[in-house]
């Protein structure tokens, strides 16, 4: 049985481009967290921090992203995440995914 | 007032109110058994206490001042609730991944079933009922005539006395019926001649433990009939 439901496919949506919404912000400079978080939230993508963590973590681990540390004036030192040449490869590849969908969405608009 | 306590979040020390301090590792827990499956979890868990660190250090006075419940209420606002730190494809997948265990569960659970009931339906094949569950023979052993009536009794588990004592008002009120009877299962049963038989005529399943106890029964039964001479 499948149930469908606008607000659920808009969430999924926007959920499967978040990925490429971080490496998009992280091509143009090295970041910290919370800076993703209000570019991503100014672009109105993302409402919680916590989401953005785990993220993070798993495209390091998949050899996309490398962070260095950085000290903080108010508070503990902090993470910024850049991307690596496998990131921006994989990013490319992205944007032609991105490109093509778009292309097929709107010729079926019309 | 208040009791507060002093806790280390992301390596800083931080005073916080009792019911605060209870609220924020609550949160905490819930958001590390959120991530539990999540590959890096202590990486990330160490990332989110970091940034909760700075959150409150960024307050005004920063560390100076006491965490109370509100500023417990403003990082679950900014960070968000435990079950949004996973998204939602993923969590589908886990929850599928879970429906597909419980599936592969129940398959296993009906396999171990059916093999059970085969094995037993072989046993009962092979030695002509369910293993363990007794046959009448003659238990010459204990007859006073052919063991008849010990035989029976011991299928039963009654006293060979109450099976002797009706084969004998059967052989008084039925006009003989009762005598030809007892000859009838006299040529009809099998004698208890194994230890197996036995224990069979006993009831009890042929089991190394089971045939211990018998031979020590019957160990018994010689040492006492020595003490008897």
């Amino acid at each position: 049985m499948v149930t469908m439901k606008a607000g659920n496919s808009n969430a999924q949506m926007r959920k499967g481009v978040l990925e490429y919404c971080i490496l998009l912000i992280l091509s143009r400079n090295s970041c910290y967290a919370s800076d993703i978080i209000r570019e991503l939230r100014e672009a109105e993508m993302i409402v919680v921090e916590g989401t953005l963590y785990p993220l993070l973590t798993r495209q390091k681990n998949a050899g996309l992203l490398t962070y260095h540390w950085e000290e903080s004036l108010q508070g503990p030192p902090r993470k910024y995440y850049q991307l690596t040449e496998k990131g921006r490869l994989y990013l490319s590849e992205l944007d032609n995914s991105w490109n093509r969908l778009l292309e097929s969405v709107n010729h079926l608009k019309g | 007032m208040e009791i507060t306590v002093t806790i280390s979040i992301g390596g800083y020390a931080f005073h916080i109110e009792e019911e605060a301090c209870k609220n924020l590792k609550a949160y905490l827990k819930a958001i590390s058994a959120t991530l539990k499956e999540e590959e890096g979890a202590d990486e990330i868990m160490s990332d989110i206490e970091s940034r909760i660190a700075e959150i409150l250090m960024a307050r005004p006075d920063g560390r100076q001042r006491v965490i109370s419940n509100p500023d417990v209420e403003e990082i679950v606002k900014i960070m968000g609730s435990p079950d949004e730190f996973i998204d939602d494809a993923r969590a589908d997948e886990s929850s599928q991944e879970s429906q597909e265990k419980a599936n592969y569960d129940r398959q296993k659970e009906y396999e171990e079933r059916h093999r059970r009931f085969r094995e037993q339906w072989q046993d009962r094949r092979k030695y002509g009922r369910y293993s363990g569950t007794s046959r009448v023979y003659r238990d010459t052993r204990n007859a006073m005539l052919g063991g008849v009536a010990a035989g029976l009794a011991a299928y039963w588990r009654l006293d060979p006395l109450i099976v002797r004592i009706l084969f004998v008002f059967a052989a008084l009120f039925s006009a003989g019926a009762g005598i030809i009877a007892y000859l009838v299962l006299w040529i009809v049963l099998p004698p208890a001649k194994t230890r197996a038989h036995r224990m069979s005529m006993r009831g009890e399943p042929i089991t190394v433990e089971n045939i211990k106890r018998s031979v020590r029964r019957e160990y018994e039964r010689v040492s006492k009939g020595f003490s008897r001479w």
